[in-house]
């Protein structure tokens, strides 16, 4: 298991090089918010929260720290203004695929909106947010693809994204044999963030094909 | 210079059906042709029974002026064209037209322009062509500042011809490279030459190519990327139904170089006629030792597959096209590894575009010195271009880079300069960038904050609200998103419902611009591929340059005049003649009678801005207003 030194805020550490920054930054005790990394299923870049900034050529640019490696040297910023904004924006996107079974994951995206907030003034468009809401065939899932992701990994593969764009959703795909294939497992389910899956997959995923 | 026999033959055999002794008339049949009537041209024309053997009736691509469609030459046997164009009415009467001439009788009616074969008999492209006679002018000054080098033999040569190909100069390049060069020399010209990618980013083709050959990794692949998606651009599909063969030559000359044994075409499958010319196209050149086990009894040998494209505006990206390519869904991932070193199947792949391909023959023949003769220092070349919008001349052109748009705009495509608002470069990830004269190369362009993109130019006059163009635009790429990225996914939805609110007057304050801008800079920042990275350029650009018109929108009032909420339609009475027929043509009866001098009134209520009265109003006693918000 090699090691190497990074800086992060300014503190050297020494982190793990096979896994992905996220991952080596929560074992040295950072955490980074995060809706869609699992450390089974590494990095995937789907929700933008745990956006970091680091030192390229180009001066500091924005990066997802789960599609990140660390290497030698690497420098890290997790708390600068334009970090928290660009957090703040996520979380305020995410927010419109509400309203969240689990209440936590509001409150976490209220909290990273304030912390946002505190460095620019945006104007919260209530009318804006219930229009784009309406639209939204499924409410309560953040497309983060945990569950389809999951699934595949332990070689069931009944969860698949459809169509793409804004009109992306994730569905389930049946066979004959259903009840043997599916609905006994809940990989899905706990997995994820947001409680969306209720009461299997198939219930969650499949009423809402065609509406 | 080795020629092997059987080219020699079928070069022969190709002459002389494109310089035949009888007269020839070859009507352009590329989808734009047959979008305006060819088709049906062409049907009357090989039934007529009595020409049986004398006149010969085929079909080639599209010549570029697409604007004259559809298009008909006819040769006669002493060297001469006469190029017809009928301007969409491809009646009986221009049916007539056709037939007297081939019997002997030009009429000068629909004819565009005369030209004549420097040395009777041979015919290598356009370039060998010589104006004699102007029937219309603007077809002459369509072709003047062109320099047509790689879309020569478009609409001269029958597509589905391959001696026709071969007698044009085709394949002679692939037989110099694998018989007087290494694949190191095919690199080395071509990394000499400067090309650059001609799909939209502008990377160094020979670069690409060497990386690709460097790898430890004796299987190489090489995929020709025609998934061209960009709405108004169209060259990849001119390209591929005029002339498979060129792009085919290309894809055989870059497998040579990087070694590979396997060539994918990976064409969209909107485009049936391209794929059905290219499929011919392949079988054409196996049939005849060009494609397959050792290519012209040389030691080299390849495989071409056509891969159709699921069809989506996303695939063309080529992390994402890799993934179709395996049967998976259409998601770019990060790169690096960029394809070069690791691509389909974890094999070195070169990845390029059909245009940049297509250059690649003429630079193994005329060297890349000559290549470098025309465009400019970092942008060398000739670069195709697709002219469309409030241009007179719209259609499928090819100039030198470093060509200044007014060039382009004013002298190919016949626009008057004072009705031109602003420029669309490069599709819906480019920009929309004022009408200035300005050079166009890649450096150029990006300096604008457009990016050269595959090479769409739409002409937007001053009629058009650059702020509905720019919101229909981000809805394109929203819905057109692979969705993986939330920013890319949301974040253009929530752009594209911010610019609605402006376009539909719900905006109440100019704190939307800021926040548009801001927003924009994110989905920017944070998306993970290309697609996201530009598709708010076209938001960007014109936030910069026409941050007046988004002003305006954000009052409520459309400077362009053409947003539905935001207009309203007053009756002039002091010119109107009591005709009736605005009151007659209102779908919604929205045009009221009324006593005394005021003959006639809108009520604003019933009106759904349908425009029927304005255009129909003989007077021109009907004004489109838009007062905005005081």
């Amino acid at each position: 298991m090699k090691r190497v030194e990074v800086i992060i805020d300014n503190q050297v550490l020494s982190v793990r090089q096979d896994i992905p920054l996220i991952q080596a930054l929560r074992e040295q005790g950072i955490l980074l918010p995060s809706l869609c990394y699992h450390r089974l299923l590494g990095g995937y870049g789907s929700c933008g929260l745990c956006v970091v900034e680091i030192y390229t050529e180009a001066g500091w640019r924005p990066r997802h720290a789960c599609l990140l490696q660390p290497e030698a040297g690497l420098q890290v910023k997790t708390n600068t203004p334009t970090v928290l904004r660009l957090r703040a924006r996520a979380a305020r996107l995410l927010l419109r695929r509400g309203p969240f079974p689990k209440k936590e994951v509001e409150e976490l995206l209220g909290h990273l909106v304030q912390k946002g907030e505190k460095t620019c003034f945006e104007p919260d468009d209530k009318e804006a947010a219930a229009r784009s809401r309406a639209g939204n065939p499924a409410p309560g899932c953040i497309l983060c693809g945990l569950c389809v992701r999951i699934c595949e990994k332990i070689r069931k593969s009944r969860l698949t994204f459809l169509g793409r764009g804004k009109n992306l959703q994730v569905s389930f795909v049946s066979a004959e044999e259903e009840a043997a294939a599916c609905g006994s497992c809940k990989a899905c389910q706990r997995i994820c963030p947001t409680g969306f899956i209720e009461p299997s997959a198939r219930e969650a995923f499949k009423a809402r094909l065609y509406k | 210079m080795i020629f092997p026999c059987h080219l020699q033959e079928l070069a022969e055999k190709g002459k002389k059906s494109l310089c035949p002794s009888n007269p020839k008339i070859s009507i352009g049949l590329a989808t734009c042709g047959r979008s305006s009537g060819a088709l049906d041209l062409e049907k009357k024309l090989t039934a007529r029974q009595s020409w049986k053997s004398e006149v010969l009736v085929g079909g080639v691509g599209c010549l570029g002026a697409c604007y004259a469609e559809p298009l008909v030459s006819l040769r006669t046997p002493d060297g001469r064209y006469y190029f017809y164009g009928f301007h969409g009415q491809a009646d009986s009467n221009s049916l007539w037209q056709i037939i007297r001439a081939a019997e002997g009788v030009p009429s000068t009616r629909y004819l565009l322009a005369r030209a004549r074969e420097r040395q009777p008999g041979t015919l290598q492209g356009i370039q060998d062509l010589e104006l004699e006679k102007v029937g219309d002018p603007g077809f002459a000054l369509f072709f003047k500042a062109q320099a047509r080098r790689i879309t020569g033999r478009c609409g001269l040569i029958n597509p589905e011809s391959l001696p026709e190909y071969v007698a044009t100069g085709g394949y002679s390049a692939l037989a110099r490279a694998l018989f007087q060069l290494q694949p190191e020399d095919v690199i080395a010209m071509v990394a000499a030459s400067g090309l650059r990618g001609r799909g939209g980013a502008g990377f160094l083709t020979g670069k690409k190519w060497e990386l690709a050959s460097l790898s430890p990794d004796p299987e190489r692949i090489v995929i020709a990327n025609a998934d061209e998606g960009d709405p108004g651009a169209y060259m990849d599909r001119a390209l591929l139904e005029s002339d498979p063969h060129s792009v085919l030559e290309g894809l055989i000359l870059a497998s040579y170089a990087v070694r590979a044994s396997r060539a994918y075409v990976f064409v969209r499958h909107e485009y049936p006629l391209a794929v059905q010319n290219l499929r011919r196209a392949i079988s054409a050149a196996r049939a005849v030792g060009i494609l397959g086990k050792q290519i012209l009894g040389s030691g080299f040998s390849l495989e071409v597959h056509l891969v159709e494209s699921p069809g989506a505006f996303v695939c063309g990206e080529e992390t994402s096209m890799l993934r179709v390519m395996t049967g998976k869904r259409g998601e770019p991932y990060l790169r690096p590894p960029y394809p070069s070193s690791a691509g389909l199947w974890g094999h070195p792949t070169v990845v390029n575009n059909v245009e940049t391909l297509a250059n690649i023959p003429w630079i193994i023949l005329h060297g890349p010195d000559a290549f470098r003769e025309v465009g400019t220092e970092k942008s060398p070349g000739t670069k195709i271009f697709c002219l469309a919008g409030d241009v007179k001349r719209p259609g499928f052109i090819e100039v030198p880079l470093g060509t200044s748009t007014r060039a382009v705009i004013e002298e190919i495509g016949g626009a008057a300069p004072s009705s031109i608002k602003a420029l669309q470069v490069g599709g819906p990830s480019g920009g929309i960038v004022p009408y200035s004269d300005f050079s166009l190369d890649y450096e150029s362009v990006a300096s604008l904050g457009a990016i050269m993109g595959s090479g769409g130019l739409v002409v937007l006059n001053t009629n058009r609200c650059l702020v509905d163009l720019a919101r229909h635009l981000v809805d394109f790429m929203a819905r057109e998103s692979c969705g993986k990225c939330l920013f890319c996914r949301d974040g253009l939805a929530e752009l594209e419902a911010m610019m609605t609110s402006l376009t539909n007057g719900e905006a109440r304050s100019e704190v939307v611009l800021a926040e548009l801008e801001e927003l924009s800079k994110a989905v920017a920042d944070m998306a993970l591929c290309g697609l996201g990275k530009t598709a708010v350029n076209p938001v960007l650009t014109s936030l910069k340059f026409f941050r007046e018109e988004y002003e305006a929108h954000a009052r409520g009032k459309c400077p362009a005049l053409t947003c539905r909420p935001l207009i309203n339609f007053e009756i002039i009475s002091s010119q109107c003649r009591d005709c009736r027929c605005c009151y007659l043509v209102c779908p919604t009866d929205a045009v009221k009678r009324r006593g005394g001098r005021e003959l006639y009134a809108v009520a604003q209520e019933h009106c759904i801005k349908c425009r029927a009265c304005y255009e129909t109003c003989p007077f021109g006693c009907i004004k489109i207003t838009s007062e905005g918000r005081l």
